[in-house]
């Protein structure tokens, strides 16, 4: 079992990481490397910071899917938590609410809620691990189809709707952001809080309640926080697949699966997986921009498959 | 001490424990045996208050289980199913910790806390394997496993269901000479449900009967004969005494439909 | 050289050109600039059928049978038409002009590249309406109107279609042309016509000019607070510059005369 020297000592390490990375996709772009001149330092500030935080609340969602439902499989695309969110975002936008404050993440995250929470309801009682991912699949298949149908009748948000499904972290305005990474970060905070009960939970339905855990009540609390995360996240970076699956995966090679110390692990691989996903996405093709989602599902795609054949 | 009083439980639609009545005294071992879906499970399961629907009282030290929150429960019975299969790559040590989460839920466990899962690990000699996972662990010792993060909790009340079932005859052997071993150390109350009548001859003191979810008889061990066994599961089963006194059963396959 | 060959055409094909633009002509226009072109010809009694998105002249959908999206027009509206010529704009509709041009339609894709290829893109459609006279006399109205704009002189822009993310017209579209035409340098030079690009780079190109045809200034000032310098364009009638219509050439005088305002209020 690892001591509270090892907690530290993990926590200083993902620091580091993550701060390494933030420094370079702020300070490296296509004209070298070194401090850029203020108004694109401040404009590369907001990026990393977004994917940054981003990054980290979809891990952190992740981790928490992942161990509840203890299915090492979960994540917030897959399980149409996102897609959720991104059709009451759509929805939010087509009745022309502007993107400011709380209301965009609270809806979005409202929204994701009641999508994990019929995908659970299809998937049936037994959480099986294959049934989840399925039904998530079909009720994001069924989200997007919904969209699409929104902005065919209203043809003017086209681009920005379907740039908004594949992930874009170009967010400036500094309320929505804060607000969002506001509402993640205490989301997160819970979680991780929780890490205990979350462990526990892990074990399963009987071992839970020999522990002395409402299942239902706990498991419930755990869920509806991390999809609250995953709305908070996509309300600024649009649907990022795969991160949330992959971070929580990469930080349990380093730290085991105790939460109280994969969560801290977790949070910065995400943020460090985003922040390289965006690099790649906005400087490939420079000046060109390749959706930041699209490079993340390039990378988490195969690693689902090794995941799922494992 | 246990006492159940009228209770029935079950799930949706049907009760399977049927309004049973029975006292289990404190600080002796249980075998709770009968056939196939008699509802063994499902006796224990209503202990930890497991089973969604229920009707009657289980009292235990003369206090309902149902005005007892389930933190407070959790301090005094424990349940092991007979098979886990946990995700992700828990390690023995961080498994047998949860244990003691039961008991006390801070964010970081005491140093008391810490003492007792270490003593626990040692108790099931698990010692050596404690930073390895408990999926890549051998079946005997992922019971070993549960009976460890068991040991951590404390409680004076075991359930085991079919604890080894998966195990071969030595792994066996090594986990019950630990549970007798538990027992005459620490006064502690434990039922286990068998379905190899030996290991329940050779580890128990009392036993209950269950067939069709209606406790037939309690019985000392002494008290159990060929004919109640055979009358419990419907087929000629014959005991045998050893000149030191103990018994094996047998169940006959051939010729051994009472004629 | 493309013009040529519709010089060329027109010439080969004058002299049949009266057996061609019979009485029986059953135009579809699946694009609104070529719905404007046609009314401005006064070649309306041909057309039998528009798509959702032509709203202009606004009798046009009030009278017209539609026959749905631009992209995704309904194939069995337009076969209960019975067209004898579908007229659309090529870009995004290629999945549904293939499976016309496959049922047998003529399908002929109108796709101007600059303002010459638009001038003889409405010549061609007087002939195949037989409206020649009213094509030539709009031809003319227009190149006057045209030569009537003063030139804008080394001044670069950038075409913002979509503000977030940020999408622009690069230089191998119509607007692109257009804004040349005036006397603008597009900053946009790639391959893709309709590309998203970063904000960061645009920053540093610091374009004198920034044309909004997909949202408002202040939506793209909240957007892009780092980008002070950049004089924004933000027309009210989009359909009148993106369209290429008979009504770009007032298109193109709004956008001066707002660069001219713009430029005026930045000196202030």
């Amino acid at each position: 079992m690892r001591s509270k020297k090892n907690f530290i000592l993990i926590l200083l390490g993902a620091l580091a990481a993550g701060t390494a990375v933030f420094f370079l996709s702020v300070c490296l772009g296509p004209g070298g490397f070194g401090i850029p001149p203020e108004e694109i330092l401040r404009l590369r500030l907001m990026r990393a910071l977004c994917g940054a935080g981003a990054g980290a609340a979809l891990a952190a969602a992740g981790c928490a899917y992942q161990t509840v439902l203890a299915n090492p499989l979960a994540d917030p695309y897959l399980l149409g938590s996102s897609s959720g969110a991104a059709a009451g975002i759509a929805l939010l936008s087509f009745f022309g609410v502007s993107r400011a404050g709380f209301i965009y993440p609270l809806t979005a995250g409202i929204c994701s809620c009641l999508t994990v929470a019929a995908v659970l309801k299809i998937a049936g009682r037994s959480f099986s691990k294959k049934n989840i991912i399925l039904s998530g699949v079909a009720v994001n298949l069924f989200l997007s189809a919904a969209v699409i149908f929104l902005i065919s009748i209203r043809k003017k948000e086209f681009f920005s709707v379907i740039y908004f499904m594949m992930g874009d972290l170009g967010e400036t305005r500094p309320s929505l952001v804060t607000a969002s990474l506001g509402a993640a970060a205490a989301g997160s905070v819970f979680l991780f809080a929780k890490s205990r009960f979350l462990n526990a939970l892990s074990t399963g339905k009987t071992l839970s309640r020999q522990l002395g855990l409402d299942y239902r009540k706990e498991s419930l609390t755990a869920l509806a926080a991390a999809s609250l995360i995953t709305g908070a996240a996509v309300s600024i970076s649009g649907t990022i697949g795969f991160i949330g699956l992959m971070a929580p995966h990469i930080a349990r090679k380093f730290t085991g699966s105790d939460m109280r110390f994969l969560m801290p692990a977790a949070a910065a691989a995400g943020a460090v997986l985003l922040m390289l996903s965006d690099f790649a996405a906005k400087n490939i093709l420079f000046p060109q921009e390749i959706p930041v989602g699209v490079i993340s599902a390039m990378l988490g795609a195969p690693f689902f498959l090794w995941i799922y054949r494992k | 001490m246990i006492e159940f009083k009228n209770f029935s439980s079950g799930y949706k639609n049907d009760f399977v424990i049927k309004n049973i009545n029975c006292r289990i005294e404190s600080g002796k071992t249980y075998a709770l045996i009968g056939p196939n879906a008699a509802g063994k499970t499902t006796m224990l399961r209503s202990l930890i208050k497991d089973i969604p629907k229920t009707c009657g009282h289980i009292s235990i030290d003369g206090n309902d289980t149902k005005q007892i929150s389930d933190a407070e429960l959790t301090k005094k019975v424990s349940y092991a199913p007979s098979e886990i299969n946990p995700a992700f790559n828990y390690s023995v040590s961080e498994f047998t910790a949860m244990g003691r989460f039961a008991v006390n839920r801070a964010f970081w466990e005491t140093k008391e806390d810490i003492k007792k899962i270490a003593e626990a690990l040692d108790a099931m000699d698990l010692t050596p394997v404690a930073d390895k996972a408990v999926s890549e662990l051998s079946s005997g010792q992922k019971q070993s496993c549960l009976l460890a993060q068991i040991i951590a909790k404390n409680t004076d009340i075991i359930l085991l269901d079919e604890p080894a079932a998966h195990l071969d005859i030595y792994h066996r052997a090594v986990f019950f000479r630990k549970i007798l071993s538990l027992k005459k150390e620490t006064e502690k109350t434990i039922i286990i449900t068998f379905h190899d009548l030996n290991d329940a001859m050779n580890a128990a003191d009392s036993f209950i009967l269950l067939k069709e979810g209606e406790i037939r008889t309690v019985a000392e061990k002494n008290e159990i004969t060929g004919e109640l066994l055979s009358a419990l599961y419907g087929t000629k089963v014959i005991i045998s005494e050893f000149r030191d006194g103990r018994k094996a059963v047998l169940p006959l396959f051939s010729g051994g439909d009472g004629s | 050289m493309r013009i040529l060959l519709f010089l060329s055409a027109f010439v080969l094909g004058s002299g049949c050109a009266r057996q061609n633009a019979q009485e029986g002509v059953r135009i579809v226009s699946l694009s609104p600039a070529i719905t404007e072109i046609i009314y401005a010809i006064g070649a309306e009694d041909k057309l039998f059928g528009i798509t959702n998105h032509c709203s202009w002249p606004p009798e046009a959908l009030k009278t017209k049978d539609s026959v749905g999206d631009f992209s995704f027009p309904s194939i069995e509206k337009i076969t209960e038409i019975q067209p004898s010529l579908i007229l659309a704009a090529g870009d995004g509709q290629g999945k549904a002009l293939s499976r016309l041009t496959n049922l047998g339609y003529d399908v002929r894709i109108f796709q101007p590249a600059d303002i010459d290829e638009l001038f003889a893109q409405i010549t061609e459609t007087g002939r195949l309406t037989g409206k020649e006279k009213n094509a030539a006399q709009l031809v003319k109205r227009m190149n006057r109107e045209m030569s009537s704009i003063p030139r804008i002189k080394n001044k670069s822009i950038f075409i913002a279609v979509c503000s977030k993310p940020l999408i622009c017209a690069s230089d191998k579209t119509f607007l692109s042309a257009v804004c040349k035409k005036i006397g603008f340098k597009n900053i946009s030079v790639f391959k893709n016509s309709y590309p998203g690009v970063n904000a960061e780079w645009l920053m540093l190109q610091k374009p004198d000019y920034i044309l909004l045809t997909g949202s408002s200034e202040k939506e793209f000032r909240a957007l892009y607070p780092y980008i002070k310098k950049s004089k924004i364009i933000c027309p009210e009638n989009i359909d009148m510059i993106v369209r290429p219509g008979p009504r770009i050439t007032r298109g193109m005088m709004e956008i001066y005369y707002l660069a001219k305002d713009a430029a005026k209020k930045n000196a202030e």
